[in-house]
């Protein structure tokens, strides 16, 4: 028999940090409220990107953040920590040095955010039944921290590690 | 491989108090009877505390008086409530004294009654339709020292297999 060992649960109802350190994600529950797809992320929090965003009432986003190191294509996570933009998983596009877009929703907001290149679980929902993911093996390795980006109110999940 | 045995225990809304010995939770199967929010927690049984409760037309707040309750705002509890329509489930609370706090419900009718807080959860599930939700808790479980109080939010049942 292999070593024991137990796990951890945590309750996200918004994005936020789930756990400050090298940790396993092992298991993850999603609970959506409503028919309409929404995609959650569960990241590494190692190599998050800080920097600001701007949405001028069309349906692109520029994030803002120095030396970002992010190519075309790339898939990210973002917390939008202030105005209206929803957190999800967004395709970088028009990358430069310092700066990025994505394609986002009709909006006339901007803010900070957070970016997380590390995205170590992407689930995708698209009607209100919650569904549980059991990752194989022993999870996947966060190396600093773990944390989850969440549709704004529409999407809680249960998180499993350790 | 060595073999073990684990055991079950079925909950029904009113909650149940599973085992009071130290065990892992190794699975729980969430089944809901309504579309709508609901909560379920698996807790702590010795982490709690009791106290009245009022809910006033038409407001959808619930007011809790419950002496040095301790709670911080924002801290999720599982609230039991043993009479009047108070709706059992987990509710993030907002201190309003050593010995009040409110928490937000979505029914506004007046009621009142006597409430039990659980506030060490160890894991908690929600649901919003009718589909049971079977949940393996990865690895040998969550680690419950003092035993296991399986909380249900109304119309929802639940199924835990502890060891």
């Amino acid at each position: 028999m292999g070593m024991q060992y137990d796990v951890l649960s945590y309750h996200a109802s918004s994005s936020g940090l789930i756990y400050n350190g090298r940790t396993r994600l092992k298991g993850v529950v999603i609970s959506p409220v409503a028919s309409v797809t929404y995609n959650s992320c569960f990241v590494d929090t190692a190599g998050s990107l800080a920097g600001t965003y701007d949405i001028p009432g069309t349906t692109t986003c520029t994030v803002t953040s120095a030396n970002h190191g992010l190519s075309n294509g790339s898939r990210v996570a973002i917390n939008f920590t202030s105005g209206t933009a929803q957190d999800d998983a967004y395709t970088v596009a028009n990358a430069t040095a310092n700066t990025f877009t994505i394609a986002t929703a009709s909006l006339t907001t901007d803010g900070n955010a957070a970016v997380y290149p590390n995205i170590l679980v992407e689930l995708d929902s698209s009607s209100g039944t919650a569904f549980y993911t059991l990752i194989p093996g022993e999870g996947v390795l966060a190396t600093e921290g773990l944390a989850a980006v969440l549709p704004i109110a529409n999407v809680s999940a249960t998180v499993f590690y350790g | 491989m060595m073999q073990y045995d684990v055991k079950s225990a079925h909950a029904t809304n009113t909650g149940l108090l599973a085992t009071q010995n130290p065990v892992r939770l190794k699975s729980i199967t969430v089944t809901s009877g309504t579309v709508s929010a609901r909560n379920t927690a698996v807790c702590d049984p010795t982490v709690n505390d009791s106290g009245t409760y009022s809910r006033t037309s038409p407001s959808t707040t619930i007011t809790v008086t419950m002496t040095n309750h301790g709670f911080t705002t924002g801290q999720r509890v599982f609230l039991d409530f043993t009479s009047g329509t108070g709706r059992d489930g987990v509710y993030a609370v907002t201190s309003t004294g050593d010995d009040t706090f409110t928490c937000a419900d979505v029914a506004s009718t007046t009621t009142s009654g006597n409430v039990t807080a659980y506030s060490s959860i160890a894991v908690e599930i929600d649901t919003y339709n009718t589909v049971g939700l079977p949940i393996l808790i990865p690895g040998e479980g969550i680690y419950c020292p003092n035993g296991i109080f399986v909380g249900c939010g109304s119309s929802v049942t639940a199924t835990v297999c502890y060891g």
